[in-house]
């Protein structure tokens, strides 16, 4: 097992530079779970818009029910009503939205005449004023209704009805997103951990390659006793054992961090996940390793690939926040699934079948990358071989 | 005989690089493989070790056929290439461990033959120096540590001393010398001649792939007709009386070729035959003022030149 031995004692050798970027995923891990203790919402609180009305129509029922409505809805800001001071409010932010209801109004659109609308003052493309459109839509569509339809035309009853209808909120209580006590900054540690795993992937294995590919030494390893079925068989095994053990140092080390981390069955599909998108890697970096020739490269290579594919695969942005093109041809890396798979752990109910089936084509996926690039690489070593030695 | 080569013919495409190219070692040689740079030195290395496949020709080592899967007879066999083979990322003591590995799997054993080959090559004071570390006479020490450490009947090392400074040149082949007391057979590929005439028990030069002699050195230059080389530096002497001189020079029976160039003279003398007293004569007849007077066997550069027309080093476009 000379071989064997040598692939683990050239990673020795090699472990200062992978520290690296170790290093840099420890670092980043630290300052999501200090600062970001809560990452994700538990329940649900409505935003409240700084808002500004200017009643025109006061003691009309309708309108002051309007008014009235707005108030318990949003943060009500008193401003003076000529234009130079609510041009001032809306410029220095001290609301988001004026909203002027014109003398006459209720009437109007009790009459449902529309000659007279609402007068309305909001910075813009700000969601707050979408939000504070939507509230006065859903008063009006309401009280449109009950307009319609009650011909009692009390209408202190009718504003009273729309009322108590828009207080009703419905119940809401969160199943899938049962978040425990460091589950989220574990996510951000598995999808961050593609990142690391794939530089140091990369650098252990052309490190192990480019020593063993030195034309003098395949040479003098090749004039040996040693076979050379053996030889080959050695040196898959030492990637190997460097790819799963670095997975499994890494994923013993989430523990660690997250101590308080219960689901021991989301935990083990996680490290499922991470051993097989680092033994894909590996191979990955088995194939780069047949063009590394030397420390300079072998830097570069692990850089750009590590960056870009982590870039675009939702590493460091959320896959949901990338472009269409950019998850497109992400789907052409083995760590877009790896990090999708991770994503779908993140929102998996309890036994969900259809998560689980989603979440094992993304490890089918990978395991064909690593199929394909095996074969590609196994070409190019054998075309290499075959060039000049037996 | 250790190794016996017949009629290989070895192709890089259009160039042929080992054109019928036929060699023959016994037991207990240190045998000379002697051309120019590009004349096959270590392709036909390499097609000994099975390492390079060749069109034409059979290899037999310890008289068995040699192929890629014979892994016997490879146990008995050490290599040094040209260039140091050695792994950056292990220690001195770890790549001597590494490469003693291959052959012997029992660890102290092992261990035993590893200590025996650093205290060998002199590095015992770098046992666990990191290769980038030592210099360049120290890593060629280490190359052949690798290449020995297992005790091989067979030695063949490529070119060991390409850029070695003398005193470590000198430690290599005193070391190459001992290893064939010991009982190894050697193969020793260089194109540098003092080397070989120094240490070689035969020799044989190649040129375009194929053996052109082969022999003891002394029975390779009496192949050629050049015997002795005298050179005779002049003092203070008019060019008119020089080319006179050498003319009467080169009319002695016993020279084969005379030249001269301002300042000296050189003549050659044909194989057995001794011109010095003769030349002496005509100098003093003539009046010449000479200083020193020097006179050489030939070498094996002269065999190659008058063989081939061409020199063994890179001084006249080899």
């Amino acid at each position: 097992m000379q071989v064997f031995k040598a692939c683990l004692k050239i990673i020795r050798h090699n472990l200062p530079s992978m520290m690296i970027f170790l290093g840099v995923f420890i670092a980043f891990v630290m300052m999501v779970t200090l600062f970001n203790p809560q990452a994700e919402a538990v329940d649900f609180t409505a935003s409240r818009p700084r808002m500004a009305i200017i009643n025109d129509d006061s003691g009309q029922p309708i309108s002051d029910g309007l008014e009235e409505y707005l108030y318990a809805s949003a943060t009500p800001v008193e401003i003076k009503s000529d234009s130079d001071s609510i041009q001032d409010a809306l410029f220095f932010r001290d609301v988001v939205y004026i909203l002027r209801i014109p003398a006459g109004f209720g009437e109007s659109f009790i009459a449902g005449n529309d000659s007279l609308k609402l007068i309305r003052t909001t910075l813009p493309d700000s969601y707050q004023g979408v939000y504070s459109d939507q509230l006065i839509t859903r008063y009006l569509d309401a009280a449109s209704r009950y307009l319609q339809t009650d011909s009692s035309r009390d209408l202190q009853q009718t504003v009273a009805n729309i009322q108590r209808d828009l207080d009703l909120e419905a119940e809401v209580t969160l199943s899938s997103h049962e978040i425990d006590n460091g589950f989220s900054s574990m996510i951000y540690y598995y999808t961050f951990m593609a990142y690391s795993l794939t530089a140091v992937m990369i650098l252990g294995v052309s490190s192990i390659m480019m020593a063993f590919q030195q034309r003098d030494i395949r040479l003098r390893n090749l004039s040996s006793p040693v076979k050379i079925s053996s030889y080959s068989m050695q040196l898959v095994l030492g990637n190997f054992f460097f790819s799963v053990i670095a997975a499994i140092i890494l994923s013993l080390a989430s523990l660690v961090f997250f101590q308080d981390f219960a689901d021991f069955r989301r935990w083990l599909l996680l490290v499922l996940n991470t051993l097989i998108f680092a033994v894909t890697m590996m191979i990955l970096s088995f194939l780069l390793s047949q063009f590394i020739r030397s420390r300079a490269t072998q830097q570069v290579a692990a850089n750009v690939v590590a960056l870009g594919t982590c870039f675009i695969s939702g590493v460091f942005v959320p896959q949901e926040m990338l472009g269409s093109s950019v998850l497109a041809a992400a789907s052409f890396t083995p760590t877009y699934w790896y990090v999708r798979a991770v994503r779908m752990i993140q929102h998996m109910s309890t036994g969900g079948s259809n998560e689980l089936t989603s979440y094992t084509n993304s490890l089918l996926i990978q395991i064909v990358f690593a199929l394909a690039f095996l074969t590609v690489a196994l070409v190019i070593s054998r075309q290499r071989r075959q060039s000049d030695t037996v | 005989m250790v190794v016996k080569i017949e009629n290989l013919v070895k192709r890089y495409g259009d160039l042929l690089a080992l054109d019928h190219f036929e060699l023959s070692v016994k037991q207990g040689e240190i045998f000379g493989l002697l051309g120019p740079n590009g004349s096959g030195k270590t392709t036909a290395i390499l097609c000994m070790l099975a390492l390079l496949k060749f069109s034409k020709g059979s290899v037999e080592l310890f008289g068995r056929e040699m192929r890629p899967d014979a892994y016997d007879i490879k146990r008995d066999i050490g290599i040094i290439m040209q260039n140091v083979a050695v792994y950056e990322e292990l220690t001195v003591y770890e790549n001597i461990d590494y490469f003693c590995g291959l052959y012997v799997s029992d660890k102290s054993d092992r261990q035993a033959l590893v200590e025996e080959a650093i205290s060998f090559v002199g590095l015992e004071d770098f046992r666990k120096f990191y290769p980038k570390k030592l210099s360049g006479g120290l890593l060629r020490r280490l190359n052949i540590a690798c290449g020995i450490a297992h005790k091989p009947k067979l030695i063949i090392l490529d070119e060991p001393t390409v850029a070695v400074d003398p005193q470590s040149r000198n430690k290599i082949l005193e070391g190459i010398v001992e290893l064939n007391r010991q009982g190894a057979t050697i193969i020793y590929t260089s194109h540098y001649m003092e080397e070989v005439e120094q240490i070689c028990s035969r020799v044989a030069i190649m040129d375009k792939g194929k053996v052109i002699a082969s022999g003891t050195t002394s029975e390779l230059k009496n192949m050629i007709r050049t015997g002795e080389k005298i050179t005779i530096e002049l003092l203070d002497t008019a060019i008119a009386d020089i080319a006179k001189t050498t003319d009467k020079i080169s009319t002695l029976p016993s020279v084969l070729s005379t030249t001269h160039n301002g300042t000296s003279i050189q003549a050659r003398s044909e194989q057995n035959r001794h011109s010095l007293s003769s030349v002496i004569q005509l100098l003093n007849q003539d009046s010449i003022a000479y200083g020193r007077i020097f006179c050489e066997l030939p070498t094996l550069n002269d065999v190659f030149l008058e063989m081939t027309g061409k020199h063994l080093r890179d001084q006249q476009g080899v």
